[in-house]
């Protein structure tokens, strides 16, 4: 059983893997510096070609070189209970990780390893992030073995290990949902991700319009374009005809990135252990054990709303790290859920809540005041501005907009205490709940404001290992009700709450 | 806080019902003030970096080197006197409690907020004193939870014998926890 293999290394593939992470993650963290970067190497290399050139090649020569480095230098080694891990060209880290204390295992099979058989596999433990194990281009087989060891060590705390392997491992695994391609649409079309996207296009191309006024003769061609429009076509429908233009082009990437990243879904529960195969070009299997789950999350946003669908998703402990860009991360999603589909899934996820019979208690309306406060200063601002600068009345006419939003937003707002769980309302034209079990929660606060203690009320703030969450504006006996009966789930539960 | 009185008879399976009467109450904890010197070292901390920003700022702006007339200057630094000096009143509201099973905190003056942790949830502690914290002989206590990057609960001014008690008792009872899971696993 204390079989110690010897150190190993990965494929030397994974080192196309660490370049492309590494490029990746210089773009995706800091991406003006780079850009700046570049611009001043562009620059530069107008006045001296020869010396940019020599520069580049060092650099690129010594990246290599660090990349061949780090490959030497990464080095694993699985015992019965353990996995260790040497790295570092610098510095030397070595880091062990029980079995006992991992948290998820994740294989991911991108594009340009799935030809020689190799995956990625991803370990991480309960603690922070920089206890994780990545495992860049090892065998599939290899990786699959290793999760199956690394995740049959630990939970199995009834004793009947065996009986718990085979129910999770050998026996069939039970389907829970496969998603149609019209569902990833659905998804494609409704996915928050695409306010995201409008918000970086909006951005660039402000960017371009302002360059494009500097540069006032190259205008010249949008005016002779504007001129042959026929005169019934205003500039105010050439926007508006913009817009739509650059919605759908949103969409359209949205549906595209959904169908790439959920291709082939199945979710699948085998014991307590969910399983989840998705994607395209970076095949991805996620496992997660029921008893991991911090919680639960439906979100539903307009579009999905006039489907009648919900997203779903399920998180653990560390969602204070940035989520992965192609919606990876360490959550399981349930994309585009029907009515009866969630149905069925919560009854897994969450046994024993009475989801269709849940009745909620909804927030003060002075929720609204701080907000309405808020928008309305703006609003005067913007009124003032128009006065003293003779602008249109269209400002005017937006009065009416935010309190109507801030009404359905605080409509929205509720919450329900059923049995084990807490359950919190939000949203604006959908509606998202988030749901946990009270023992879940880590830390309680209840604060409140000069007027909101006048008026009777408080602000209930509680942490999980995968987030933190608000009640706010809710009367202050529920307040300290919630957080007396939080406490008591949290100082009496002998769960595992992590 | 105790546990229910039912409690043995709701041991396994139970459903409870809310019962918002006989759980014990954060509303009836007996707080305990901070150390008599922190209120001190806070007014004395934020009194003396007043000071110097004060004289630093005014000097420059009559000689000129910050394009402000002295005047608003020492308006401005006025004004932000007031929340310097609210440092001392609301420093002396700070009052912690510990509980069987949590640890309290509570601050503000006219936002209040009470946190509380449960012991049980607590992953690690630290204190930490800083020079003027030692000078005082006062320590901070933080605890970290799970999942996060920051202090769940920070307890600042905290006589230092006091602190280290403290810790120590939390990390006895983390003990306790740790070895009544191992026991429960049944393996090791």
């Amino acid at each position: 059983m204390h079989e110690v293999s010897d150190w190993s290394r990965v494929s030397p593939l994974s080192m196309i893997h660490q370049g492309i992470a590494f490029i990746r993650q210089l773009a995706g963290t800091n991406p003006g510096p780079l850009l700046g970067l570049l611009a001043g190497a562009y620059a530069f290399a107008q006045r001296s070609p020869l010396m940019l050139a020599t520069t580049a090649v060092t650099l690129l020569a010594a990246g290599l070189a660090l990349l061949v480095l780090a490959w030497l230098r990464f080095q694993y080694r699985v015992s019965a209970d353990t996995i260790q891990v040497q790295q570092g060209v610098f510095t030397r880290q070595n880091l062990t990780l029980e079995f006992d204390r991992i948290q998820n295992v994740r294989i991911e099979t991108p594009l340009y390893l799935r030809p020689f058989g190799l995956a990625r596999l991803s370990i991480e433990s309960a603690g922070s992030s920089s206890e994780e194990v990545h495992l860049p281009g090892i065998p599939t087989a290899h990786a699959e073995i290793l999760r199956d060891r690394a995740l049959a060590s630990h939970g199995d705390m009834d004793a009947d290990e065996d009986s718990g392997r085979q129910a999770e491992g050998e026996s069939v695994p039970q389907h829970l949902l496969s998603r149609r391609p019209s569902d990833l649409v659905i998804y494609g079309i409704s996915s928050p991700a695409i306010l995201w996207g409008g918000a970086i296009l909006a951005s660039v191309l402000g960017a371009v319009a302002r360059r494009v006024e500097e540069a006032g003769s190259d205008l010249e061609p949008l005016r002779a374009l504007a001129e042959q429009l026929p005169d019934s076509v205003s500039p105010a429908w050439l926007v508006v005809a913009g817009i739509i233009m650059l919605l759908g082009v949103m969409t359209l990437f949205s549906v595209v990135m959904a169908l790439v990243r959920y291709h082939g879904y199945r979710l699948e529960k085998a014991g307590d252990r969910y399983r989840l195969h998705s994607g395209l070009i970076t095949r991805r299997e996620q496992g997660l054990r029921q008893y991991r789950i911090q919680h639960v999350r439906l979100a539903q946003s307009l579009v999905a709303r006039l489907f009648g669908r919900h997203h779903l998703t399920c998180h653990q402990i560390g969602m204070m790290q940035p989520d992965q860009p192609e919606g990876g991360g360490n959550r399981l999603m349930a994309p585009a859920l029907t009515p009866e589909e969630q149905r069925q899934l919560l009854a897994h996820l969450l046994p024993g809540l009475p989801w269709q019979a849940l009745s909620f208690n909804g927030v003060s309306w002075r929720y609204m005041l701080p907000r309405l406060a808020f928008w309305g200063g703006l609003w005067l601002a913007a009124v003032l501005g128009a006065l003293y600068q003779d602008a249109s009345v269209w400002i005017l006419a937006t009065a009416p907009l935010p309190p109507a939003l801030i009404w359905l937003n605080w409509r929205r707002q509720g919450w329900c205490l059923n049995g084990e769980y807490l359950i919190l309302r939000g949203g604006l034209f959908g509606c998202h709940y988030t749901v946990f079990a009270g023992f879940r929660a880590q830390k309680v606060r209840v604060y409140d404001s000069p007027l909101q203690r006048r008026a009777g009320l408080a602000n209930l703030a509680t942490r999980l290992g995968s987030g933190a969450f608000l009640l706010p504006f809710i009367r202050r006996p529920e307040a300290e009700m919630l957080m007396d009966e939080l406490l008591y789930r949290m100082e009496t539960s002998n769960a595992p709450w992590l | 806080m105790t546990t229910r009185p039912d409690n043995g008879a709701i041991a396994l399976f139970s459903n409870d019902t809310l019962s918002n009467d006989d759980l014990p109450s954060v509303r009836d904890v007996h707080w305990q003030p901070l150390d008599p010197a922190y209120p001190r070292m806070v007014l004395i901390s934020g009194a003396g970096f007043w000071l110097f920003a004060g004289v630093v700022g005014l000097a420059l702006a009559l000689a000129g080197v910050i394009p402000l007339q002295p005047a608003l200057v020492l308006g401005l630094w006025l004004v932000l006197g007031i929340p310097t000096f609210l440092g001392y009143p609301s420093a002396r509201v700070k009052r912690y409690a510990v509980r069987e099973q949590d640890l309290l905190f509570h601050e503000g003056l006219l936002w209040k907020s009470t946190t509380v942790i449960p012991r049980n949830r607590i992953q690690h502690i630290e204190t930490e004193n800083g020079p003027l914290e030692r000078w005082f002989g006062l320590v901070t206590l933080k605890c970290y939870g799970a999942g996060g990057q920051q202090a769940d609960l920070v307890i600042p001014g905290l006589n230092e014998a006091l602190g280290e008690r403290l810790r120590q008792h939390l990390l006895d009872q983390q003990a306790d926890d740790d070895a009544g899971t191992e026991g429960d696993d049944g393996d090791a």
